[in-house]
């Protein structure tokens, strides 16, 4: 439990930085799934130039694939280039030994023994790279099937520099000032939201996300420039398999989720930024 | 004859005793004399379970800073920070099952805590502060009352680590080289226990070699392993099955392990180093 308490609150730190910095960045690796061929993968990977790591798993470095047909495996992994080295890293198996024949006699009354084979299925497999020089790759893999024929072949796009994309919204202010200097709380608990979108978006909705007094979140609409009030308590009841808890937060949590259109491809996103009260009760 | 046989197994029995008295208190020195990962401690008399001292960062936010556990459902926790930290019993967790375990403990552990508490501490600038909990019965009468020591700032475990004389980055580091000094300097909370590291085998087998500061560390050129879960194939069985990993490395890698004692908190913690080796 100890141990599992620092993970938790370190996992929300972490949490809280990655959603700060996925703020400004694009989603770094797309996840593609193939279901005719039983194959899922990361299509796009990102590697520092001369970085190598323990593998962090789920890392932008690696690719997770997934094969859902047994006997299938991973074969001739290829990179576009020679200034980038890419293989399979690792590979999680599974074998079976099963009986094909039992033992027997022939026709002249020779003992014949049983006959074996083991079977391999490979389910999880992990392709990384290492990249030599800067650039734009693409690295290819076959998915062999358990006789040997080619089933399909895929194409991971490699690249060593993230993509920098500007962020759809230019700036929030809350009574006044940018919303970043509130944090950790503020003592101010209404004030006007202003939000002002980069060319090329269009603010669609502003939702306010309170914690209600059984745990789940009341959401309310509110419109640009207009004066919200924040949570002053986040005081709630959650039940699960084994335990009973009762929650206090000493920061209760006001969510500001914003969600807009980009107005070339008519998609539409949200993001999310909080505001934190403090609550000495 | 009678009275010396009695003598006898009495002697008997006083030096068997005696031995067990002796080793036993060997073990409990050899236990106290190796450093504890956490500073939880365990109050003989309630059985209430609770950290002597932790360490948070300045000026952010931190639920569960304070794990208490309480082997009676009945007893209530408050909590009073010094002037410069804010402290607030923010969570209350009560088991519901009999069957039930918080995760992370052991399974035989889980009747003994009916009850944790978690308390959030904040503290707006580095230094250092105490918590004080209390912890009441049904009749409201205080079971106990204690103090925890906080340290609030970030707490650097190591200043540098070099390999061959270049800084690791992200805790990596490529060299083209079979061997290398490794050396490292640590942030003034902090000091040195030990140095081991690790070289897998074919057989996915890690071994670990210790080593000084600046001593000399030797790479592995061993880059593809498989690590086996399980396996119950044999010559001559029937059926059977197997599972692991494989392993195949773009550069065999060389695990550097950094024991470090945190004089603040008098635990001992791990910080790990990888040593790729570009051949």
């Amino acid at each position: 439990m100890r141990t599992r308490i620092r993970i938790q609150s370190m996992l929300i730190a972490v949490l809280a930085l990655v959603a700060v910095i996925t703020m400004s960045q694009p989603a770094a690796a797309d996840y593609t799934q193939d279901q005719e061929n039983g194959v899922s993968y990361d299509d796009t990977m990102y590697c520092t130039v001369g970085r190598c790591q323990k593998y962090a798993y789920g890392g932008d470095d690696t690719s997770y694939i997934y094969m859902t047909n047994d006997g299938d495996s991973i074969q001739n992994v290829k990179a576009s280039s020679p200034n980038l080295i890419a293989k399979v890293v690792s590979r999680y198996y599974r074998k079976y030994k099963e009986c094909v024949s039992d033992d027997t006699y022939d026709e002249q009354g020779n003992y014949v023994p049983a006959k074996y084979e083991i079977r391999t299925d490979y389910g999880s497999t992990y392709i990384a790279c290492y990249a030599k020089k800067k650039g734009s790759y693409k690295v290819t893999f076959d998915v062999v099937k358990a006789d040997g024929t080619l089933r399909c072949t895929k194409t991971i796009k490699v690249y060593t520099t993230y993509p920098v994309t500007k962020s759809p919204i230019k700036k929030v202010t809350y009574a006044g000032k940018d919303i970043y200097s509130y944090y950790p709380y503020t003592k101010v608990t209404s004030g006007k939201l202003s939000v002002t979108m980069n060319k090329g978006y269009k603010l669609k909705k502003i939702e306010i996300l309170t914690p209600g007094k059984d745990g789940k979140t009341v959401t309310k609409a509110v419109k640009n420039n207009k004066t919200i009030k924040l949570a002053k308590t986040e005081k709630y009841t959650a039940d699960n398999y084994s335990s009973k808890s009762e929650y206090n937060s000493l920061f209760p949590c006001t969510d500001i989720r914003i969600t807009y259109t980009d107005k070339k491809t008519g998609e539409e996103a949200s993001y999310y930024y909080y505001l934190y009260t403090l609550n000495r009760k | 004859m009678k009275t010396r046989t009695s003598n006898i197994v009495k002697l008997t029995v006083l030096a068997m005793l005696t031995a067990v008295f002796v080793i036993a208190g060997f073990a409990d020195k050899a236990q106290a004399a190796e450093p504890k990962t956490h500073t939880y401690v365990v109050d003989k008399k309630t059985g209430i379970e609770y950290p002597t001292a932790i360490r948070i960062y300045a000026n952010s936010h931190d639920s569960d800073s304070i794990g208490i556990y309480l082997p009676n459902a009945n007893y209530k926790v408050s909590a009073k920070a010094s002037s410069n930290l804010i402290a607030k019993v923010s969570r209350v967790s009560t088991i519901t099952r009999e069957d039930s375990f918080f995760s992370g403990r052991d399974y035989s552990e889980d009747t003994k805590y009916q009850r944790t508490a978690g308390i959030s501490v904040f503290g707006a600038k580095e230094g250092t502060g105490s918590v004080k909990f209390t912890v009441k019965n049904e009749k409201g009468k205080t079971v106990l009352s204690k103090s925890v020591k906080v340290f609030v700032g970030y707490a650097q475990r190591v200043e540098k680590a070099t390999f061959n004389g270049k800084e690791f980055d992200y805790n990596s580091i490529l060299t083209k080289k079979s061997s290398g000094k490794f050396s490292v300097k640590l942030g003034k909370d902090f000091s040195l226990k030990k140095i081991e590291y690790g070289n897998y085998d074919a057989n996915g087998n890690m071994t670990y070699k210790t080593i000084k500061n600046k001593g000399k560390v030797a790479l592995t050129s061993v880059g593809k392993f498989t690590e086996e879960d399980y396996n119950s194939i044999t010559e001559d069985s029937y059926y059977g099955s197997a599972s692991g990993t494989e392993y195949d490395y773009i550069y065999p890698m060389t695990e550097i392990k950094v024991t470090v004692y945190d004089k603040k908190l008098k635990t001992v913690e791990t910080v790990t180093y990888y040593v790729f080796r570009q051949n």
